[in-house]
């Protein structure tokens, strides 16, 4: 029985006939002929959309969402096909938004890609590069010796000081990091504490990872069971012995992956660091911004940003799937 | 042979003869003279009250090392009785304590009257609730999208087209790469340059639901991948379609073991809002930032920061206990 027996018979026998039908090529390329007819004569001018073109804008992306859902959801229609109408629908989106999205894209070239004017300053980007590592690497030395401090003080079970740990973490894992460096640099200064934009950030920044990272090596040291250490000690290791071999190999496992994940989220929070004046990449972008009147430096601090963390976000997403079994975290 | 001799004399003369035959770090007269020690340390060594200058750093970081070990090493050991273990972790919140109040330089009797001093708050509640509002409704807003977002995601990435899973995947990276206050700052003056124009409000709940988007679809996805196939088999094999198969057997599942992670980004969300008041959009952080500016005191700042606590505090509290019941159903 090939395949086209079987559909044409499942698609006569059932009870709902009427629904099946839609899977037919018959209907799906008809539908995409009257969709094109549509934006050819329906569709409004270029331009942002008023009153009744918003609504018709508004169903023909409704319609060819539909259409794609129909060719996606059917098992007998080939990759290909379904290939095909995915990127067609990327393009009809761009084009959707190319036309409707009231953008004048002549500036296109002027604001986002005018390198010429930037090139006196890439430096003065590459310096705030550097403050943004600085930044990031005081940070994530200093949080994961408090995480592990907390931790480890954690681990020996003694009821006021799990308490006060408790209090601690759940006191910085509630509080928002802006908000946070914003009171340390704006607030301590009030009672005499007066710190630098960036000693301000790295502090503020370090007390927050160290509280999220000291939860990671909690699971850590609780994912090994107790028998385990006392198997390997009954079996002649020594102390250090089961550290190397018994334990570490278990609890990488378990810290690595929400580690470096949290790495990606400490480089993305040292952005924070901006609104306190730390010259960092976000604060020099907004200053060229002024100076050299186009968003370009915005435009490529993005870019910077992206090139800077993507690497660790594929290494975190590497990570996650080869230890995938301990790692169910959406985010922390 | 004189260290021998010693040993033996201690033995024959200790005042804690059950202690003799543990190893000389956990007995009695180590940890009485350690103590004894840290205290002659504290004494004579420590520097003046005020803010220490660069040597006198040094001697407080050694103190604090020592009396960390000193700590630890009592915790460690499980035979030392109740009232001693207590004693040493109080001693470490004290000491803590004691040198933020000695060595920090600030000056903590004006603390009263500058953090807590709530008599210039008189008209300024109002305006910090009317922020709060804000923060409330942009997170209502963008959680609600956001959720709808990663859920239609996620479903989209079981039809297991290739094209289609590689544009959700760069769109999942891409926001894990991307701080948001710098694609909040992008969109807010990046694109008014092309004549769109998006006012704070917009542009805000757009940044956070994509975002948000993001993370949630990974958190639907795996919540879906952990149904096993198996489960899909037999539904298919019951005759269920699969969009039936979808919304009776795979998605009430899903949501169940979705909703801690799914709790967790949900306040990451919350806490993301708390971005925004750089485009100055006036919600709760912002608000207690120009009622500072306006009274010359930190204040507002603190009660704005008391609010995000109370607010966040029993989410993440809730949310870790949903955890918790999650992980007992598991083991059962």
């Amino acid at each position: 029985m090939n395949k086209a027996e079987t559909s044409s018979n499942y698609y006569n026998d059932s009870p709902i006939f009427i629904l099946l039908w839609i899977r037919s090529y018959w209907f799906v390329v008809t539908s995409l002929i009257l969709l094109i007819l549509y934006s050819l004569f329906i569709l409004p001018e270029k331009g942002v959309p008023t009153g009744v073109n918003q609504i018709l804008v508004i169903l023909f992306v409704v319609l060819s969402f539909g259409w794609l859902l129909n060719i996606l959801t059917d098992r007998n229609k080939s990759e290909w096909i379904k290939s095909f109408a995915v990127i067609l629908l990327l393009f009809t989106s761009g084009w959707l938004f190319y036309r409707y999205s009231g953008a004048n894209w002549k500036l296109l070239n002027q604001q986002f890609f005018n390198f010429a004017s930037m090139r006196a300053y890439w430096h003065v980007l590459f310096q705030a590069l550097g403050v943004t590592f600085q930044l990031a690497l005081t940070t994530f030395i200093i949080s994961p010796i408090v995480g592990i401090i907390l931790a480890v003080f954690r681990s020996f079970n003694n009821r006021i000081i799990n308490g006060l740990i408790i209090g601690f973490i759940d006191l910085f894992r509630s509080i928002p990091d802006i908000v946070l460096v914003v009171v340390v640099y704006y607030a301590l200064p009030y009672i005499g504490i007066e710190l630098g934009p960036l000693t301000a950030a790295t502090v503020a920044l370090s007390l927050l990872y160290g509280a999220y990272s000291s939860e990671v090596f909690r699971s850590g040291i609780e994912s090994i069971h107790r028998t385990q250490i006392e198997a390997s000690r009954a079996l002649g290791l020594t102390g250090i012995q089961t550290m190397r071999w018994v334990i570490l190999p278990q609890a990488i496992r378990v810290v690595i992956p929400p580690l470096t994940s949290l790495m990606v989220e400490l480089l993305k929070s040292t952005a924070i660091s901006s609104v306190v004046a730390v010259p960092e990449l976000m604060h020099r972008a907004r200053q060229l911004n002024r100076l050299v009147k186009s968003v370009t430096p915005l435009f490529s601090v993005a870019m910077i940003y992206l090139i800077v963390i993507s690497p660790f976000v594929i290494l975190s997403n590497r990570l996650e799937k080869k230890f995938g079994k301990w790692s169910r975290k959406g985010s922390l | 042979m004189r260290n021998k001799r010693i040993v033996q004399f201690i033995n024959d003369y200790t005042l804690f003869p059950h202690t003799r035959h543990l190893p000389w770090y956990r007995r009695y007269e180590f940890v009485i003279g350690s103590f004894l020690f840290l205290i002659i340390f504290a004494i004579f060594l420590l520097p003046e009250r005020g803010k220490p200058n660069l040597y006198g750093i040094i001697p407080l970081y050694i103190f604090a090392a020592f009396l960390f070990s000193w700590v630890a090493n009592i915790l460690a050991d499980r035979e030392k009785p109740i009232w001693l273990q207590v004693f040493a972790a109080g001693l470490i919140f004290v000491t803590i304590g004691a040198f933020l109040f000695f060595y920090s330089g600030a000056d903590f009797n004006d603390l009263g009257s500058v953090f807590f001093n709530f008599e210039i708050m008189e008209g300024e509640w109002s305006k910090l609730i009317v922020g709060l509002g804000m923060t409330i409704r942009l997170a209502i807003i963008s959680i609600c999208f956001g959720t709808a977002i990663g859920l239609f995601l996620a479903v989209l990435r079981r039809f297991n087209n290739r094209i289609l899973n590689t544009i959700i995947i760069a769109y999942v990276n891409f926001f894990r790469a991307m701080p948001i206050i710098v694609f909040l700052l992008f969109i807010y003056y990046g694109l008014p340059a092309l004549n769109i124009l998006l006012d704070a409000y917009t542009s805000a709940i757009l940044v956070l639901s994509f975002a948000a988007g993001a993370v949630t679809s990974e958190i639907f996805r795996s919540g879906i991948e952990s149904i096993h196939v198996s489960q899909i088999e037999a539904a298919r094999a019951l005759g269920l379609s699969s969009a039936q198969t979808m919304q009776y057997v795979i998605l009430p599942q899903t949501f169940r073991i979705v909703i801690p992670p799914l709790a967790n980004s949900w306040i990451g969300t919350l806490k993301d809002t708390a971005v925004c008041s750089v485009v100055a959009l006036v919600e709760l952080l912002k608000a207690s930032q120009v009622a500072m500016a306006g009274k010359a005191n930190p204040t507002p700042l603190i009660a704005g920061t008391v609010i995000y606590i109370a607010i966040i505090l029993p989410l993440t509290r809730f949310t870790g206990y949903l955890e918790f019941r999650m992980k007992q159903r598991k083991q059962v």
